[in-house]
């Protein structure tokens, strides 16, 4: 689904991703696990289109992602950390908007937001400049989820829900996956990863310092990345031990 | 595709409280000084028709200019910053760039139209006074029109490559300014059609380059 080659990225004030290499098979999760500043969003941004690589090769779905992100954006439904609404719509008239812009099929008919929506406890008449973060996120992940792309990019998306929410969304991404569905997100919580993904890659400094499969339900997040950093591992996959 | 963009962004401005107040503030200001100035046509100490009418015209025409003139900068930046910004959400979106573009553009002529109509009222009393004719009107007032839609559009391409907002303010501004002592220039040395035909030919060119432009630079987010 996604095959990323020698991936770099730099900005003005320096480097942010260095060579990176990262292979996610169709009906996966992969979780990207990582430092702060890391270069985690800078990665999915750029999966998503949203930002433009300096070097590197990414194919989504066997589509040249860099040449033609406009034949690549269906396919993707992106959550980035932070949310950036047009606010003076409400729940309702957002959800349609995206789905009318993102859906060839919801444009040819007037879209409808279908009851059994996820999260439907938000209400569609409610203002979205008066959403908390929580919402908004909830908002964000039911916007995406209601596309039913074929990749599911989430920047952190987990940070502000609620532990209700939490066990909801966790539902989501199984059934989603059940459905053929593939995630890459970036995530810390080892609680999370050990129940979401099968996969989980660590980033350190702009740099994928390994990719591996989940053999077991628990895993050391912190204690694997600390003997990455301290070895400089350059190996780029295995299995959790 | 492009109506449902255009849609969204008149949305944007109706349910915007400062463009509300800065509406209403626009059209007191208007009134009280259209109001003003038929106060004094129509005083005795007028003793020429013809030198008062022409005064009464120009006065009208150049408050209204300059009242949208001043405001157009700040409609731009205001409501449309958040697509045109570093990261728009519209990046988000499957919608090619040039079809945002094409509404926004579209969404303002709506706004300055819809500015200009107010006036309407005012100059409808001067026709009826004897002050001018409706194809002297309706000439301004599509002058007014085009000059205001350059002036957007070179807004539009200043806050596109501004990456500052103070930075992208302040060019706004000086082009605004700049724009009108070409204007003024222009009037002085060539004829009315030809002063039209200009700025809709500015307009046009603006707004293509407007358009190529913003098919690259919406594309992905700035660095």
């Amino acid at each position: 689904m996604i095959k990323a080659q020698g991936v770099s990225k730099i900005y003005r004030g320096g480097t942010s991703l260095t060579d990176i290499d990262l292979t996610l098979e169709k009906g996966r999760v992969l979780a990207i696990a990582g430092t702060n500043g890391a270069g985690r969003t800078t990665l999915l941004r750029i999966l998503a289109t949203q930002l433009k690589p300096n070097r590197g090769r990414i194919e989504i779905d066997g589509v040249n992602a860099i040449k033609h992100p406009f034949r690549v954006r269906p396919k993707i439904g992106f959550v980035p950390q932070s949310q950036s609404f047009y606010d003076y719509m409400t729940v309702g008239e957002f959800l349609k908007f995206v789905l009318y812009c993102n859906n060839e099929k919801d444009r040819k008919q007037n879209p409808s937001i279908p009851e059994d929506r996820p999260f439907e406890e938000l209400d569609t008449e409610m203002p979205l400049r008066a959403l908390s973060f929580g919402s908004r996120q909830k908002l964000a992940l039911t916007s995406v989820l209601l596309q039913e792309p074929p990749l599911l990019l989430l920047d952190e998306p987990l940070t502000h829900l609620d532990p209700i929410a939490t066990v909801r969304f966790h539902g989501l991404v199984r059934d989603y996956q059940a459905r053929g569905g593939t995630v890459l997100m970036a995530c810390n919580r080892a609680s999370d990863i050990a129940v979401l993904c099968d996969q989980v890659a660590f980033m350190h400094e702009g740099r994928i310092l390994k990719q591996m499969k989940l053999e077991q339900a628990d895993i050391d997040i912190c204690g694997i990345l600390q003997d990455l950093i301290e070895t400089g591992s350059g190996e780029k996959s295995g299995e959790a031990s | 595709m492009i109506g449902i963009l255009t849609g969204k962004d008149l949305q944007a401005a109706a349910r915007n409280r400062a463009f509300r107040l800065v509406m209403t503030g626009y059209l007191l200001v208007f009134s009280a000084a259209g109001l003003y100035f038929f106060f004094n046509f129509l005083s005795p100490e007028n003793s020429s028709f013809t030198a008062a009418s022409e005064a009464l015209f120009l006065q009208i025409s150049v408050l209204q200019g300059v009242l949208i003139a001043g405001l157009a900068p700040w409609i731009i930046l205001r409501l449309h910053a958040q697509d045109l910004s570093a990261m728009p959400f519209a990046g988000a979106l499957n919608v090619l760039p040039w079809r945002l573009l094409t509404a926004k553009i579209a969404a303002s002529a709506i706004y300055i139209a819809l500015l200009l109509s107010l006036g309407l009222p005012f100059f409808s009393l001067a026709q009826h006074m004897g002050v001018a004719t409706y194809g002297r009107i309706a000439w301004l007032l599509a002058d007014t029109f085009l000059f205001l839609m350059v002036l957007i559009l070179l807004v539009f391409h200043l806050s596109m490559r501004c990456r500052n907002w103070v930075l992208s303010w302040i060019l706004s501004y000086t082009a605004l300014a700049l724009l009108g002592l070409f204007w003024s220039q222009l009037r002085s040395s060539l004829n009315h059609g030809s002063c039209t035909l200009i700025l809709l030919l500015l307009s046009v060119l603006f707004g293509s380059l407007l358009i190529l432009q913003g098919n690259r630079t919406l594309l992905y987010e700035k660095d």
